[in-house]
């Protein structure tokens, strides 16, 4: 039986934000943060309240903590003024994106995903102060790096994000830790290990991205997979059966990163689809 | 009965062909498996190292079968499936007109012959294959009608009819051959009228003359003949006494105990008794007056003359009674003494005999002498093998039969688009909305 091609092997090679994308980004990360008990969450991860020097005083805003409201002034003078302040230690989020080509594989694609969870992953930080380097691993153009200090840059990554074309074979970017960076890595983890990531004794989120068909949601009938990073093929015929083998084998593997990744409490792994909103994502992974 | 049909549009039915080419290309889809890319191939392999490596069958979705039998059905919906004629489509059904109007003569002929002589010419150009004749109400059996023109419908019947109801044939291949003109009347029958003016003569009786419209007044005319009133034997003895006292209040002879056929001329009334298989009792009651009686009806719906209406019916829905111009129909053996009030009896049945009593042999009312205008024609129509009024009950069901499969298809199309059920939860992973379809692009 001779198979006519009908795709590409990376089906979903790019990245394109949606027009109100990045009004959107900065409405979730804005909520994100005034909710009190996430704000609680993603302020101690991330740092957000205490350690600064004291600069001066601005209009305090809708979204902002009202911790940061200085109560004394507002005693005062009867004006909810927030302090402004200066790191005394420069906080550091690193998120890393996986470009390669199996984030080619959707719909919806894996890399537009990926894409969308690291552009909120940064804007929350943004909004926490703290700067952010973001790592782009693979890809057409390779290991791209962006380093964003200030919300005002978040164009800059979205052009970033929207000229990457998920290409090649996923490789660990190697970059120098600071001791305070937390390490996001959004990827499919298709040919990781998660013993890369319980080497360091750092802050990692792990955020797998996998499409609806490969968490066997799909149609019956004959397929053949393609790896699109080593160029492996199966045909084979997707029933009732297969697709309950490959749900318990896909579990079984999910298991072992969580058995392995357990010890380790400042590592944390969390899966989800491609189909799934980056909110959602975000969410998710940040309360699990 | 699947045997019986034919197709208003067979050459439709090459429409099929259609069929043939979706299958064709579902089968050449499904013998070329969809490509897709994926980061999970060990996953895969893991997941079907434990089954035999075999190529996979080629298979035709079940939702492709559906949409072929949807296409199907929709191409012999169109093509207009029908039971086929049980005659030929190309036969003329000619409905003749006996009621008085049509026996009045201008003076050379009969407007009956006038219309005959108008249809005649008309069939002969309609160039029907078949041309079959009835005359409603006495010969109204369609299924045995003539194939000519009886020569004995050109004599008035003995009793008056009314003229046929034209809603009852107004469909196409029916021609009515009448005085008056039925444009307004008909919508797919045509009709052959005479026309005609109006005709003087005797419209009814006022006491012991004739009473003769001029075609301005009235006017006593000559004496009534002495009419009779016949009654059949077997009729119960206590309304044979009423009728003999109606008889003789009216003037007219009373014949009890025989009926003479045909009825003569001087017949007013003729009473008819039923000879039915076994008596039995019935209650029966109108006008204020109810009675125990002997049956033995029920009595049919029509005479040699024609249809004749019920006038009583016993308790448990039996006609007993049954009347019809110049006649009435009896099917009471005896009947007990009548209860309530003692007048209720008697004017009940003198006014069932008043209002069946026929007019002396050649009168016709005067709304009949009236003028039916000048001759009109209008053809038939013929049956429409196009458009929308073509759609038949086996059209209706072919149309049916293709949108269930379609829906059928498109649901079964739409089913394979799996959401996350509770057997393909992966424990710990978000897959709320993960319900795309790889296949989708393809």
């Amino acid at each position: 039986m001779s198979a006519v091609p009908r795709a590409s092997p990376t089906p979903f090679p790019r990245v394109a934000f949606a027009p109100d994308f990045l009004a959107r980004l900065e409405l979730f990360s804005a909520r994100f943060i005034a909710a009190r008990g996430r704000a609680e969450e993603f302020g101690r991860r991330f740092g957000g309240v205490g350690g600064h020097d004291f600069i001066g005083y601005r209009p305090y805003h809708a979204f902002d903590d009202t911790r940061l409201i200085d109560w004394n002034v507002y005693a005062r003078t009867d004006r909810a003024l927030v302090k402004i302040t200066r790191r005394e230690m420069s906080e550091r989020v690193v998120i890393e994106l996986d470009a390669s080509a199996s984030m080619g594989a959707g719909p919806p694609g894996k890399l537009q995903c990926g894409a969308e969870v690291a552009a909120a992953f940064a804007a929350l930080a943004l909004r926490e102060r703290a700067s952010v380097r973001f790592v782009v691993c693979g890809g057409r153009d390779g290991g791209r790096t962006l380093v964003v200090e200030r919300a005002t840059r978040l164009g800059d990554l979205l052009r970033l994000l929207a000229s990457t074309e998920a290409h090649g074979v996923d490789s660990a970017t190697k970059t120098s830790l600071l001791a305070r960076e937390r390490r996001i890595v959004i990827s499919d983890f298709s040919t990781r290990q998660p013993s890369e990531f319980t080497a360091l004794n750092r802050d990692v989120h792990l955020v797998r991205i996998l499409a609806p068909h490969e968490l066997g949601l799909g149609p019956a009938g004959p397929i053949e997979w393609i790896d699109p990073e080593r160029g492996g093929r199966l045909a084979l015929e997707l029933d009732a059966t297969t697709r309950a083998n490959y749900a318990r084998e896909l579990e079984l593997e999910l298991e072992h990163w969580r058995v392995t990744l357990t010890p380790f409490r400042r590592v944390r792994h969390s899966v989800h689809s491609s189909a799934n909103a980056f909110e959602e994502i975000v969410r998710r992974s940040l309360v699990q | 009965m699947i045997g019986s049909l034919e197709f208003a549009r067979p050459s439709l039915l090459a429409l099929s062909l259609v069929v043939l080419i979706v299958l064709w290309f579902a089968r050449r889809a499904a013998a070329h498996p969809l490509i897709d890319a994926t980061g999970t191939l060990e996953i895969w392999k893991r997941a079907t190292s434990e089954k035999p490596r075999s190529a996979p069958k080629p298979r035709i979705p079940p939702a492709v079968w559906w949409l072929a039998a949807a296409l199907v059905s929709g191409v012999v919906a169109l093509a207009g499936p029908r039971t086929k004629q049980t005659s030929s489509s190309n036969s003329l059904l000619v409905v003749v007109d006996r009621s008085p109007s049509m026996y009045l003569s201008d003076g050379t002929k009969t407007r009956l012959a006038h219309a005959l002589s108008i249809a005649r010419t008309k069939i002969t150009a309609l160039a029907f294959d078949e041309v079959t004749w009835i005359a409603p109400p006495y010969a109204d059996d369609e299924a045995h009608a003539s194939n000519t023109f009886r020569d004995e419908w050109l004599e008035a019947p003995r009793f008056d009819v009314a003229e046929p109801d034209p809603a009852t044939y107004d469909r196409a291949n029916v021609l009515f051959v009448t005085d008056h003109s039925l444009q307004n009347r008909l919508k797919k029958a045509g009709f052959c009228a005479s026309g005609g003016p109006a005709v003087s003569g005797p419209i009814g009786v006022d006491g012991d003359h004739i009473l003769v419209f001029d075609g301005v007044s009235l006017k006593a005319g000559a004496l009534v003949p002495q009419r009779t009133v016949h009654i059949a034997a077997g009729v119960a003895e206590r309304i044979v006494r009423i009728t003999e006292a109606w008889a003789s209040a009216r003037g007219f002879q009373f014949e009890p105990g025989f009926v003479i056929a045909p009825v003569p001329d001087s017949a007013a009334l003729t009473v008819y008794g039923s000879s039915g298989p076994s008596a039995h009792e019935v209650d029966v009651q109108r006008d204020g007056w109810n009675a125990r009686a002997t049956a033995v009806g029920p009595l049919p719906t029509r005479d040699s003359h024609g249809s004749i209406v019920n006038w009583l019916t016993s308790t448990s829905g039996e006609c007993v009674v049954a009347s019809a111009p110049g006649r009435v129909h009896i099917a009471l053996r005896t009947i007990d003494e009548p209860r309530g009030d003692p007048a209720a009896w008697p004017v009940s049945w003198s006014r069932l005999f008043d209002e069946s009593v026929s007019l002396p042999r050649g009168c016709v009312s005067i709304a009949e002498r009236s003028s039916a205008g000048d001759p009109a024609v209008r053809d038939p129509g013929r049956p429409l093998t196009d458009g929308p009024e073509s759609i038949g009950p086996w059209t209706a069901l072919a149309a049916a039969c293709a949108t269930v499969c379609a829906l059928v298809a498109v649901w079964l199309a739409s089913s394979t688009q799996r959401t996350p059920a509770s057997g393909d939860t992966i424990s710990g992973v978000s897959m709320s909305g993960a319900t795309m379809n790889p296949r989708q692009r393809a």
